[in-house]
């Protein structure tokens, strides 16, 4: 469209503001974007990405982190003070999730000085939930995203080229798979210690052998539509095909099993915290606060609730993000589950029931 | 002639859908009766409500649908009829033939389980061995060539044809008194559909079932149905005696859909010779071509096909005509580099396609579109369209985003979809559009040879030729050359300016369209020639005298 140098009449403008709206309509929009506006669009993971986000930063800035380091007590050489050993960064939260503080209320009961509350020797529950945080989901995401990206790599290949290499990938897969991980993780979280990061690479390294299975599947299965001939005609690369254009088609499997991933990995990291392997005292993770509580849960029930409490906030986000990237990749999703789609339902019902 | 009893009576039957909070029609106001040995058909495009209709005499609508009116089976009102009467109904007195054979059997039971299944719910005074020895009849009687081999034998042991026999034998296992055929030939080879539709014939004729024939083809019924209704849009729009119809259709809506049915020999080929190209280096060489499917575990190598030599020049358009199984597909494959050949030569646009490095490859793919025959899977479910169209181009490297979203448009435009599309996901195009996707996309980077393999085979009858007037009218103007491979010769007549035919890996047969169809030298030729359907009650009752005496 030939557009004039000065100011055009108003009628003109009128006509080329709706032509813009037009051209907006008929502009094409690549899967990226497309993806994009409807993960938007999907109100449930929205809100669940906020409040994750929401989660991580309370967690960090609150009571700081602590970087490198043995993750033991060592005494300060300058001021004599009882420290963990490591870089140190503090927060904006005076208490510390190792230090044991006078205990301000009978029997620790929430205040608002320790809004979580205090245990038997006076730590401070905030800092220690807090802590157990930014430790859990540290495992989470490290398991996440490395057992996803193992298991879609190998998977993807296994499934896509076939023949010796798939004979060969599967094998390892079945080596891999009957290690049994909490073994592993014991026994190599003593040797390697008890950090989150070490702990998080040795079980994504040893958890994408499922995920590896299920994606091969998808793969045998779509490698022979006629969509992937139509892209190799087109001239498309074996990895543009794989993933271009399969991966999207089997992101729901994928999405689903990553999730039920992240959500295993909080047990198993509980797990391993609960036999005294995974991550060890003096530092904190979720499911460690939870096990070396579970005396006191009638007495103390706040030294149990707001763990427990975090530990499904935190799940159910991950799962909803994980719906919304499913949703958004599936075209044929379109809708919204909604309250006024559920009315309609049971108008359909009755009006049914009608005839 | 006397009267024969009504077997099934459909009165004001109407069917809803319940869409989007309203009651949407389906079908509405739909009258006819069956008599026993009767062969009703019902023609109209799909979403024309005929299958639907049809179902809820069954009672198979979806959960969303209802059925109004009245559909009287020896005076009972089935749509009245509780879950267990209707359930008795099924299979004992009303029985359905399926489109597609492969989907509607249950692949990991043997036919004869299946056979001996539907007989054992109906009778359960029936013994396993009676009912087994029943099954062989049944699967004699639709003349399967080895009854016993066949009983033993799971869905995908057989061919599609012999699915088809097999699903009719299961059918009419309880002689039922209407027989409802959706589509019953739509899946299956001209050849095959005829050998389909004689044996439903003569069933009919020797057990006396009604028989209610969907189809979208005129050109299928012509030579079944007694009596002929016309649905678009819900609504009957015509309906008579086949003769009638055939000879002396009153709306235009009829005229147009037996205008649709490709007529072998009167398309605009009639007196269009082959030019010579002596001089003309042809746009795609095959000389001595044969492709083998390498041997895989216990499976045998399989050469499909043989000694192969096609010459297209440029702009011309070569049928490639044959059944399924005959290794069409093979070649078409084999062009453009997606099977490897075991012997001979493939030349396209000057490159050899046998010693091809990866880059030479890419460089020729760029001069070849392939055109596949199932729309619905050759694009990606989850890619917009645009990016479909587009992909050649940006593989190409040789377009800007601007260029590429430039072309894409200008496609869109040229096979007659609207711009605002490029959007869209496939599976909410219908399959003709889907289709047109399909052709854009082949011709994105203005290639010298289009391969076409089956592109209308999945889509009805009139949306058929509007996707075939649209192709060759592109051709016309862009000149390119065409491999359009089908096995349903009236459409190649309409487009082709030679032929070649296909039987059992070998071309049998190679010359102009005219050599070819009217004055055809090769016995498989013929046979195919008489195959094809024509809507012409009188003339296909000829036909297939002919037939049967042979």
């Amino acid at each position: 469209m030939a557009r004039n140098k000065s100011t055009p009449p108003r009628t003109e403008q009128l006509a080329l503001s709706e032509l813009t709206i037009e051209q907006r309509q008929i502009e094409g929009l690549s899967l990226s974007t497309l993806v994009r506006r409807r993960f938007f669009q999907h109100k449930a993971a929205v809100t669940s990405m906020i409040i994750l986000g929401i989660i991580i930063v309370l967690a960090f800035t609150s009571v700081g982190t602590i970087i490198g380091g043995s993750g033991r007590l060592a005494a300060d050489t300058t001021s004599g003070q009882i420290i963990l050993d490591g870089m140190r960064i503090t927060g904006w939260w005076p208490f510390d999730w190792y230090h044991n503080y006078p205990i301000t209320t009978v029997g620790g009961v929430p205040s608002w000085e320790h809004p979580f509350g205090q245990d038997t020797l006076g730590k401070d529950i905030f800092a220690r939930v807090m802590r157990g945080i930014q430790q859990s989901l540290t495992v989470v995401a490290l398991i996440g995203s490395i057992a996803t990206a193992l298991g879609v790599v190998i998977g993807a290949i296994s499934g896509f080229f076939r023949g010796w290499l798939d004979s060969l990938l599967m094998r390892m897969t079945d080596v891999i798979i009957i290690i049994p991980g909490l073994i592993l993780g014991a026994v190599l979280g003593r040797t390697i210690g008890g950090n989150a990061i070490s702990l998080g690479l040795l079980l994504g390294l040893v958890s994408w052998t499922g995920l590896a299975r299920l994606v091969r599947g998808e793969f045998l299965a779509l490698r022979e539509r006629e969509f992937v001939d139509a892209a190799r005609v087109a001239g498309a690369s074996n990895a543009r095909i794989i993933f271009q254009h399969i991966l999207p088609n089997s992101i729901g499997i994928i999405v689903v099993n990553a999730t039920l991933l992240m959500s295993a990995a909080i047990l198993t990291e509980t797990a391993l915290s609960f036999l005294g392997f995974g991550i060890t005292a003096p530092d904190i993770s979720l499911g460690q606060i939870i096990s070396q509580y579970n005396e006191a849960f009638k007495t103390r029930p706040w030294l149990f609730w707001w763990p427990g409490l975090f530990i499904v906030v935190v799940a159910l986000c991950i799962n909803f993000i994980g719906d919304g990237l499913r949703d958004a990749f599936d075209p044929r999703q379109r809708r919204m589950p909604k309250l006024s789609s559920l009315s309609r339902q049971f108008r359909e019902l009755t009006g049914g029931g009608r005839s | 002639m006397s009267e024969k009893p009504v077997v099934i009576e459909a009165k004001n039957l109407g069917v809803d859908f319940w869409v989007d909070g309203e009651w949407v029609m389906a079908a509405e106001d739909i009258n006819y009766s069956v008599r026993a040995g009767e062969v009703l058909a019902i023609v109209g495009e799909s979403g024309s409500g005929k299958s639907a209709s049809s179902m809820s005499l069954l009672g198979l609508l979806p959960v969303n649908g209802r059925a109004l009116g009245q559909v009287l089976l020896a005076g009972e009102d089935t749509l009245k009829a509780t879950p267990e009467r209707i359930r008795a109904i099924r299979g004992r007195e009303i029985a359905v033939i399926f489109q597609e054979p492969m989907t509607a059997m249950n692949p990991v039971y043997t036919i004869g389980f299946q056979i001996v299944e539907a007989l054992k719910v109906h009778f359960p005074q029936l013994s396993r061995s009676a009912a087994k020895a029943r099954a062989i009849e049944l699967l004699g009687l639709v003349e399967l060539p080895d009854p016993q081999k066949a009983f033993d034998s799971y869905p995908h042991q057989l061919s599609g044809g012999q699915r088809q026999r097999a699903m009719i034998a299961q059918s009419i296992s309880c002689d039922p008194k209407v027989l409802i055929a959706d589509e019953p030939t739509t899946a299956l080879d001209v050849t095959i559909q005829a050998e389909i539709l004689d044996l439903l014939r003569s069933l009919n004729e020797r057990l006396g079932t009604g028989i209610i024939l969907i189809t979208h083809d005129m050109g299928v019924v012509a030579d079944m149905a007694d009596h002929v209704i016309v649905m678009k849009g819900g609504r009957v729009v015509e309906s008579g005696t086949a003769v009638d119809i055939y000879t002396r259709p009153k709306v235009d809506y009829t005229k147009e859909l037996l205008a649709a049915v490709p007529h072998l020999g009167t398309g605009a080929a009639t007196g269009k010779k082959a030019n010579d190209h002596k001089g003309e280096t042809p746009v795609l060489s095959l000389s001595n071509v044969d492709i083998t499917y390498p041997k895989r575990g216990r499976v045998p190598a399989f050469r499909a096909a043989e000694d192969v030599s096609i010459d297209i020049y440029p702009g011309e358009v070569l049928g490639l005509v044959g059944e399924s199984g005959s290794g069409k597909t093979t070649i078409g494959r084999a062009v453009v580099g997606l099977m490897p050949v075991s012997a001979g030569r493939i030349t396209v646009a000057g490159q050899d396609m046998v010693n091809v490095t990866a880059a030479q490859l890419r460089e020729v793919r760029r001069h070849i579109g392939i055109v596949f025959q199932d729309p619905g899977s050759s694009l990606n479910p989850r890619w917009p369209i645009g990016e479909s169209i587009g992909e050649p181009l940006v593989l190409s490297g040789r377009f800007s985003a601007q260029e590429v979203s430039d072309r894409v448009a200008e496609l869109l435009d040229m096979v007659e979809l609207p711009i605002s599309y490029r959007n869209r996901y496939p599976h909410e195009l219908s399959g003709g559009q889907r289709q047109r996707v399909g052709i854009a996309r082949a011709l994105a980077l203005d290639p010298a040879i289009v391969v076409a393999d089956e592109p209308t085979s999945a889509l009805d009858v009139s949306v058929q030729a509007r996707v075939l007037a649209l192709l060759t009218a592109i051709q016309k103007k862009q000149k390119f050359a065409i491999l359009f491979i089908s096995h349903d010769l009236a459409v190649i007549d309409l487009l082709s300016d030679r032929i070649a035919v296909m039987h059992h890996g070998k071309i049998v047969e190679q010359g102009s369209t005219d050599q070819i169809l009217r004055n055809p030298q090769d016995p498989y030729t013929k046979r195919l020639i008489a195959a094809v359907p024509v809507p012409d009650p009188e003339e296909q009752r000829k036909r297939r005298r002919a037939r049967t005496t042979t």
